[in-house]
């Protein structure tokens, strides 16, 4: 299933991961990284390394563990505002939101009641 | 051997690259769509008639610039600028390479050639802005948290013509084998162009001009 939805988004999300030069001028845009004590793991171009670079790294063969670390990204740490700039218009947004489906898909899903 | 990199290898290597590009084109537009056109027309601004460069118009560019990435980072986004604008001027605009040119197929790339002390003001600008970029992913933290060794091995495959470059012309170490590993490494960053991160050459104009976005330079057709 996972290796379908990736195999389906393959050549767009592959190149986006290739043409990130990993310059970190994206950081600023984001209003998370901004308010969160600048912590690196707020920038977009580390959220979709962490998320969907990893699934693509990984071929699709992921564990629980690898998804509920990609749900946190994808749902804590981003909520697609759709506002990061990136020099190279990658667009980032579209990476978390395959990345939030793929976790969709397993019924991996954001506890929002928690606390 | 170095008749064989200089001929025969680097023809290879600029045919891969011209093909390379063009498949990275033809695959840009077969992953995007064309949008619908969007007929809009700005309402027209107070002044808009008075087109004379004024005061209140470069302030707003001024104020429009503050809050782009401009404004975030001024001393990064010189010293990219100068960066890409130099590694391009300076293979073009080099007198070796035009001699060369012209010695071989009897054509000059340009009429205006660098003299032998821009050339060395030129590679030494380019050396110094390799290095702050590897001292910007060393000391900074969000940078050092993406960086990886290929990022390292990026910015060493771009800094080694230029050092073999300059070292060969002063006659610093063998001549040779200096002038051997520079056109290697030009072979080896032309192959890389379409298909490594070096992709972003190809890609910052298709995406910035052709995708529809708020940041992009032209109106963008695509999505």
């Amino acid at each position: 299933m996972i290796k379908k939805m990736l195999g389906r988004h393959k050549a767009k999300m592959k190149l986006s991961l290739r043409i990130c030069v990993h310059c970190g001028l994206c950081a600023e845009s984001c209003f998370l990284y901004m308010t969160r004590g600048k912590k690196p793991e707020y920038m977009p171009s580390h959220k979709i390394i962490n998320s969907i670079g990893k699934l693509y790294k990984k071929r699709g063969k992921v564990d629980t563990a690898l998804l509920e670390e990609v749900k946190d990204i994808a749902w804590k740490k981003c909520v697609l505002c759709t506002r990061c700039y990136c020099p190279f218009g990658i667009d980032i947004p579209e990476m978390i939101a395959l990345a939030r489906r793929v976790c969709r898909s397993q019924n991996i899903l954001p506890d929002f009641d928690k606390a | 051997m170095y008749e064989f990199i200089r001929g025969p290898l680097a023809w290879a290597c600029f045919t891969i690259f011209i093909l390379g590009t063009i498949f990275q084109v033809v695959r840009f537009f077969s992953l995007t769509r064309k949008t619908d056109k969007v007929f809009f027309t700005p309402p027209p601004r107070r002044g808009q008639k008075n087109r004379k460069i004024s005061r209140q118009t470069i302030a707003a560019c001024l104020a429009r610039l503050r809050v782009s990435i401009v404004g975030d980072h001024p001393g990064m986004v010189f010293i990219t600028l100068v960066f890409h604008f130099s590694i391009f001027i300076l293979p073009v605009f080099l007198m070796e390479h035009n001699m060369l040119a012209d010695v071989l197929w009897g054509i000059s790339f340009c009429p205006h050639v660098l003299s032998e002390m821009s050339t060395d003001i030129l590679t030494a600008v380019i050396l110094a802005c390799i290095l702050f970029f590897i001292a910007r992913r060393i000391f900074i933290k969000r940078v050092r948290a993406i960086s990886s060794l290929y990022d390292y091995y990026v910015i060493g495959l771009t800094t080694a013509p230029f050092v073999t470059g300059i070292l060969a012309v002063h006659d610093i170490f063998d001549y040779n084998t200096l002038i051997i590993l520079h056109v290697l490494s030009v072979n080896m960053i032309l192959i890389s162009i379409p298909f490594t991160r070096f992709a972003h050459m190809i890609f910052f104009f298709l995406n910035r001009f052709f995708i529809q976005s708020e940041i992009s330079f032209g109106r963008g057709s695509r999505a």
